[in-house]
């Protein structure tokens, strides 16, 4: 090949497939040279692809298109996408791919009919946000997700007028939110999530009426949520948990469609209960866990009807539990552990029918457990310890087996025997009873419990013999087993 | 008739609608006129290979001039007619002769035949079987080649 010319060489690889194309860059440098070169890249894509008219996303269609003939282009060499976005960009309407921001960003700036951009790096390196992208009047949706993106968000993107959806989730941008974003009236979607963005959040995206998603999590973001964000009306999802926020919960009662209310995670403070105060009507996912609020629950969950999940701990919430919270009757997960919560559990919890996952563990509760609970037919897993309960376990023999795989009723005050119905939990895989003041023998039906793996009976004063079943257990399936402390005898032929 | 030489000055008496499909010779004969009976001499090109060129010239004198609308479709090098897979049936240094005579006497069909022909023995081919078939020296060092395969890492697998 010696023999030809670089001319002739250019004119031979023309006719290598564009998607094939990269992997002969390593035959030698000429060849490299050749296909590295934006002239090249430009004759060697029009042999293969035909220009887009308006929309730039790849198909899966069986039949090649016009638009699959753009899917190609993602297996090209990097000035191949540039050369091929220069020469078009200004054409296009809407761009769906999966692309280094780097190849778009020193041309992205032409794109002028753009209304579309969403992109999602797939292999990315980092790079800087193009402030370029602030110019494109007539952008709609600006998506940019997991790319990398480093910088401050320009405050130009502020002049975006027709925006209606801004994600930048799950990049490295840092420095604080812009003022400019309270200028996008059309804004019906915001996320920044993800990011490290720092500073407060600023108080005029209470002017983005239009707002039904306001996600701002896991970030650096401080200072207190502003009063202004209660004004917006079509919110449905509020998501600022996982930052350094602190202050109280600013009066939300305006905000009649919102739907998940997520403020874990932060440093705040104040009443908990101030959130919702009943208005919330359609309110299914509350997240306050991880903070510092305190006052009484009455009220925050006994009013919304709809609520699904319940996660409140891990704070300084001092109440007892209202009867009413048997009106909850779409609750699947009720999360209050860590808390200074007192009084009985009430036994209107046994109309829970739904709840999957209940923890009330870390807390002052007193009086008997309620013999219901045990018979929810979804309840997955229940954590009552390190409460002050007392009296009897009061599992009683049912027609159908519990559907209980995590059970923990470890330090608290229980008395009296294990009873010989915890064998009605069939598919119990953790059984912590550690630390109470049981009594007795192990019941021999405990051997029946096939799928536990998780035993700790401790710290009791449990006596005589480890049953015969329960040891069999121990040598196919127990893997954690503690019966230490308590005046038990084995066996002697056993293990 | 037009009289052409070559290189190593074999004279070719060729009818004009032959000679005409090179760009080079047509210009010439512009030039020069009609009446003029001297041969153009063309001393880029060897007797053999000029022989084969005209073969090929003679071989496509009555194909029609290519649609204007088969300019702008994506062209593969699959392409080829049978009779012109047949006549491209040579050693490689033929092939790259021809396909410099060819660029030299600006006959494009020849010209793309010629390329299309290497395209394709370049096709489904491993980087080490490319070199090997066309005695190509690698010249990268390793830590070029390894750069050269991060970068093509990501256009690859999607």
């Amino acid at each position: 090949m010696e023999a030809l010319p670089t001319e002739s060489i250019q004119d031979i690889l023309e006719w290598i497939d564009v998607r094939t194309i990269a992997r002969l860059r390593l035959v030698c440098k000429l060849f490299n040279t050749i296909i590295s070169s934006d002239n090249f890249a430009r004759t060697n894509l029009a042999h293969f692809i035909q220009p887009p008219s308006g929309h730039f996303q790849p198909t899966n269609s069986s039949k090649p298109t016009y638009w699959e003939n753009l899917f190609i282009l993602r297996r090209t060499p990097q000035n191949y996408q540039r050369v091929f976005i220069s020469q078009h960009l200004s054409r296009i309407k809407k761009i769906d791919w999966q692309v280094e921001m780097q190849v778009l960003s020193p041309v992205i700036g032409l794109a002028k009919s753009l209304e579309r951009l969403h992109i999602l790096g797939k292999y990315p390196t980092a790079s800087p946000i193009p402030s370029e992208i602030g110019t494109l009047a007539n952008l709609q949706v600006l998506a940019i997700q997991n790319c990398r993106l480093t910088g401050n968000i320009p405050d130009c993107f502020g002049d975006l007028a027709k925006l209606t959806l801004l994600n930048l989730s799950n990049n490295e941008l840092v420095g604080c939110i812009p003022e400019s974003l309270g200028k996008l009236q059309k804004l019906i979607v915001l996320c920044l999530d993800h990011n490290q963005l720092s500073g407060e959040i600023p108080s005029v995206l209470g002017n983005l009426v239009e707002l039904t998603d306001l996600c701002l999590q896991n970030n650096q973001l401080v200072g207190v949520i502003p009063d202004s964000l209660g004004c917006l009306k079509s919110l449905g999802i509020l998501n600022l948990s996982s930052n350094k926020l602190a202050g109280v919960i600013p009066n939300l009662t305006e905000l009649k469609n919102l739907e998940f209310l997520l403020l874990h995670n932060n440093h705040m403070k104040g009443s908990a209960m101030s959130v919702v105060s009943g208005n919330l009507v359609k309110l299914t996912d509350l997240y306050l866990s991880n903070n510092n609020f305190i006052g009484s629950i009455h009220n925050t969950i006994d009013k919304n009807s709809f609520l699904e999940v319940v996660d409140l701990s891990n704070n300084f919430l001092s109440s007892s539990l209202p009867d009413s919270i048997g009106n909850l009757t779409t609750l699947y997960q009720l999360n209050l552990q860590n808390n200074r919560l007192y009084g009985t559990i009430p036994t209107s919890m046994e109309l829970l029918v739904t709840l999957v996952w209940l923890d009330i563990s870390g807390n002052n509760m007193t009086g008997n457990i309620p013999q219901g609970i045990f018979n929810l037919p979804n309840l997955d897993h229940l954590n009552l310890s390190k409460n002050q309960l007392t009296g009897e376990l009061p599992i009683v023999s049912t027609a159908t087996p519990f559907s209980l795989v995590h059970l923990n009723l470890s330090h608290n005050s229980l008395c009296g025997e294990i009873p010989t119905a915890i064998s009605r939990f069939a598919g119990l895989k953790e059984l912590y009873l550690d630390s109470n003041r049981l009594s007795g023998q192990i019941p021999e039906s405990i051997g029946l419990l096939n799928n536990l793996v998780k035993l700790s009976v401790t710290g009791n004063q449990l006596s005589g013999n480890i049953p015969d079943s329960f040891s069999e257990s121990v040598e196919t399936k127990l893997v954690n087993i503690d019966l230490s402390d308590d005046a038990l005898v084995e066996n002697k032929d056993q293990k | 008739m037009v009289k052409i030489t070559s290189s190593d000055n074999q004279e070719f008496t060729i009818a004009k609608e032959i000679a005409n499909q090179s760009v080079l010779i047509k210009n010439m004969l512009e030039d020069v006129g009609e009446a003029d009976d001297q041969p153009i001499p063309l001393p880029n090109v060897s007797g053999a290979i000029l022989q084969k060129v005209i073969e090929y010239a003679t071989m496509h004198k009555d194909d029609p001039p290519a649609a204007p609308e088969e300019e702008t479709r994506p062209k593969s090098s699959e392409d080829i007619e049978e009779r012109d897979k047949e006549f491209m049936n040579v050693d490689q240094g033929t092939l790259f002769e021809v396909i410099l005579a060819a660029n030299y006497l600006d006959m494009k069909n020849l010209l793309d035949l010629g390329c299309k022909t290497v395209a394709n023995m370049i096709k489904g081919k491993s980087v080490e079987e490319i070199r090997k078939t066309f005695n190509i020296v690698n010249d990268f060092t390793p830590e070029e080649e390894e750069q050269i395969r991060k970068e093509n890492e990501w256009c690859e697998d999607r």
